[in-house]
């Protein structure tokens, strides 16, 4: 169908009305999408299930209950965390001279400021922007502007009701009058609109925003933000707050700037201009995020060969004399080794200057000592989650993929177990090596910071906090490496991840984090730490005894 | 030694992209596997490489004596039509690798200079890191460990788009030079290389592999001939497929 109407063109609320359908669609599928791809459910949706007008219809009803119960949400935890708290804590930690009700009302103005550049969705990048304006060609002006205006009716009509239940249900806010809290809602809309005019003009006179991420905008940018984020909430911290009044005369005039603006805006011609612009600016940082994502290594080959110039690489020094499986291994760390040993290096070192600050302090601070010489044990739990912090496992593996076997598995001869179990090998001890860095500073330093600490504990309480650490780095380096070879999560298309795979790194996570949390564990801490080196001595070999066993047939690209 | 595929059949989801694809393919030959977009040309070398599990059918080599065996991962090379080479090595630093865990399984193996003389890879860009190289550099650099691996069947994805003509020229000598000894599978939208290069023209259509024979037509007619074969179906049935 000719999206021209007998009028020529469609009007602006149909446009609306096209894009949102277009954004909602496109949103269902791709929630759909992903639905497919959990095992389970995969076999009951249909591959024809984008068709299926009823599931969509469902999917459509949650995205709609979503939007509306995020979209409230979402202003009762900003005034929730932005402004009453922050209030509170001026009025009853502080102790504030001025009003309660004129310190929220002050903090929530600034607050309104700042989101006039900071929250004004006008010229912001989004998928469906470019799919609707530059795929479809949509009309630029009728989109943006009716998406716009409805993004700002969300926002009146959102902050109307729950700025009025806040006045008539918080006793501290009775002193604010109620002209004050009505006018607010458009103090909110006609600050963005008209801010978002003062955007365009710019854009016409020097062809940047302010918030577009222009060199020449962005340290101006930042400074203008966090100065309305002090004068937010500094001021009311010394007893001064923004005159009702004040706030009153500024929300009247808001409302024919507002109109001025939306106006102007309506009149403007040039908002594919800007979308364009922002378009691009977008895509840059895009691709940037999404390489980010796999943190694949585009910086992190030697210095040397960062400025893209094609210098000659000479045969590395360390990979001089080994041949084979070691070679490439070799290669392939000294090559990466700023996304593989370089935070290693770093947490070892940040971690032996804490242990001898607290070294120093239980020695010559009595009352330190006394109390790390009674905690340190129970720290053993906690120190499993810290070294599945620590562990560089995932992202080492991530660079594997992406920079190493995504490619080589192209070939058949690296499909071939001798050669696939032959560099898991030279990886296997590399990245156990790598965490063992920070491990190790660990493992020396809990039994030194206790014996510093004059802990009484017997020999086994000393051998298990040297023991534990190292046994539970090298179980998370070997569980990230047989999961990376019995699972192969990712695609040549960036940062996909098989579903299993997700599912075993969310359940390590949980299994970290409980142990963080149960206070059984820490009061049989010692009890943990040797069932933790038990575990490990289980699992490393089975781990390993069952890699050796499939991973030649589960070590391959998906295609 | 031949190439038998019986009755291969691949399924995503509902849509069955081959439908019992069967054919013999035999030593000593090239052949163009010509289709239109989507027609399965990439799902069907994803089956023989093992990529994909086939939802029916079944492949395998069969010698002059009619002994029958699995086709091994070694035995295929598969040469995508977008390079992909470890970008972290050098070309000299990759055949040394290459070479040094293949030691035993290559007839009479060079050094890895001489191997990179013979594709012509010039002595200031060996020591570059491969993520330097052109397209063109990597494509032959993925060409040149299938061609020294020698594997039996050796299939190849729109090969030659990204090489330069006297590249081209080289690579089609080379293929030719070496047919004898190896079944050749070449995939490409370009009717020229077809009809150029390969000995036989099949048709992956509908689903399933149709030789087409010359016969006695003129060269002209020939390719009227393909077109009108592709042409058969409905349009609809024709749409590029994600998998493809």
């Amino acid at each position: 169908m000719s999206p021209r109407g007998q009028s020529g063109r469609i009007r602006m609320i149909e446009a609306f009305f096209l894009s949102k359908r277009l954004a909602i669609e496109c949103r269902v599928n791709g929630t759909l999408r992903v639905l497919r791809h959990v095992p389970l459910l995969k076999k009951l949706l249909p591959a024809d299930i984008y068709s299926k007008s009823w599931i969509k219809s469902l999917v459509f009803a949650f995205k709609i209950l979503g939007e509306i119960f995020s979209f409230f949400l979402g202003k009762i935890i900003y005034l929730a965390m932005m402004v009453a708290l922050p209030s509170v804590i001026i009025k009853e930690e502080i102790g504030s001279a001025a009003d309660p009700g004129s310190i929220a009302l002050h903090i929530f103005f600034c607050l309104t400021l700042l989101g006039t550049l900071m929250h004004n969705p006008l010229f912001d990048p989004s998928e469906e922007m470019f799919t609707a304006v530059f795929l479809l060609r949509m009309d630029a002006k009728k989109y943006s502007m009716s998406n716009y205006i409805y993004a700002l009716i969300k926002d009146a009509a959102g902050f109307l009701p729950l700025l009025v239940l806040c006045r008539l249900l918080i006793p501290a806010l009775r002193s604010l009058r109620m002209p004050v809290i009505l006018l607010l809602p458009l103090l909110v809309v006609g600050g963005k609109l008209i801010v978002s005019y003062l955007q365009l003009v710019l854009f016409r006179k020097k062809g940047f925003l302010f918030d577009g991420g222009a060199p020449q905008a962005n340290k101006l940018f930042v400074a203008v933000m966090l100065l309305l984020f002090a004068a937010a909430y500094v001021p009311p911290a010394f007893g001064l707050a923004l005159p009702q009044e004040a706030i009153l005369a500024f929300s009247a005039a808001a409302v024919p700037a507002g109109i001025f603006g939306l106006i102007m805006l309506l009149k403007a011609d040039d908002h594919r201009r800007v979308l364009k612009y922002i378009e691009f600016k977008n895509r840059a940082l895009r691709v940037e995020g999404e390489q980010s994502t796999a943190k694949v290594m585009k910086e992190s080959y030697l210095k040397k060969m960062d400025g893209g110039q094609a210098e000659d690489m000479l045969p590395e020094e360390a990979a001089a004399g080994k041949s084979g499986f070691a070679y490439f291994n070799t290669l392939f760390v000294r090559r990466h080794r700023r996304v593989l040993t370089r935070t290693a290096k770093r947490q070892a070192a940040v971690l032996a200057v804490a242990f001898a600050l607290g070294a120093a302090a239980c020695r010559f601070i009595p009352e330190a000592g006394r109390l790390v010489g009674a905690n340190l044990p129970k720290i053993l739990p906690a120190s499993l989650f810290l070294m599945y912090i620590l562990n560089r496992g995932e992202t080492i593996t991530q660079t594997l993929f992406f920079n190493c076997d995504s490619s080589m598995m192209n070939y058949n001869f690296y499909r071939r177990p001798d050669v696939i179990l032959g560099i898991f090998t030279e990886r296997l001890k590399t990245l156990v090596l790598i965490n063992l860095l920070p491990a190790a500073v660990i493992a020396a330093g809990l039994p030194i910071l206790y014996l510093v600490s004059g802990g009484a504990g017997r020999g086994i309480e000393y051998a298990v906090l040297g023991v534990a650490p190292l046994a539970m780095s090298v179980f998370f380096s070997v569980h990230y490496l047989t999961m990376y070879y019995l699972l192969q999560p990712y695609t040549d298309g960036l940062a996909q991840k098989g579903v299993a795979y997700r599912i075993v790194m969310i359940l390590t996570y949980l299994v970290c984090y409980l142990s963080l949390q149960i206070d059984a564990l820490r009061d049989n801490s010692l009890l943990f730490g040797i069932v933790v080196c038990l575990f490990a001595a289980a699992y490393v070999p089975a781990a390993l005894l069952l890699t050796y066993k499939l991973a030649p047939r589960t070590f391959r690209l998906r295609r | 030694m031949k190439l038998i595929a019986e009755n291969i059949r691949m399924t995503y989801d509902k849509k069955e992209v081959l439908k019992g694809a069967s054919f013999s393919f035999e030593q000593g030959k090239i052949y163009a596997l010509l289709g239109r977009n989507g027609a399965g040309k990439t799902t069907f070398f994803n089956c023989l490489n093992e990529d994909v599990k086939m939802t029916g059918g079944s492949f395998f080599l069969e010698d002059e004596a009619g002994g029958r065996r699995k086709v091994t991962a070694e035995d295929i090379g598969y040469v995508l039509s977008t390079p992909v080479v470890p970008e972290f090595l050098t070309a000299r630093e990759l055949l040394k690798f290459f070479l040094e865990i293949n030691a035993g399984r290559i007839e009479r193996p060079l050094s890895p200079d001489a191997y990179l003389d013979a594709v012509q890879i010039e002595e200031e860009d060996r020591n570059k890191l491969l993520r330097d190289f052109s397209h063109g550099m990597k494509n032959k650099m993925q060409m040149l460990l299938n061609l020294i691996a020698d594997p039996m069947l050796l299939l190849l994805d729109e090969p030659l788009t990204a090489l330069d003509v006297v590249a081209q020229d080289e690579m089609k000598r080379l293929l030719k030079s070496r047919k004898a000894e190896h079944i050749t599978i070449l995939s490409t939208h370009i009717m020229e290389l077809a009809l150029d290069m390969c000995d036989e023209v099949v048709l992956l259509h509908g689903g399933v592999l149709v030789p087409m024979d010359r016969g006695r037509l003129g060269m002209e007619e020939y390719k009227d001939s393909i077109i009108a074969a592709l042409r058969d179906e409905p349009a609809g049935a024709e749409r590029e497929n994600s998998h493809d």
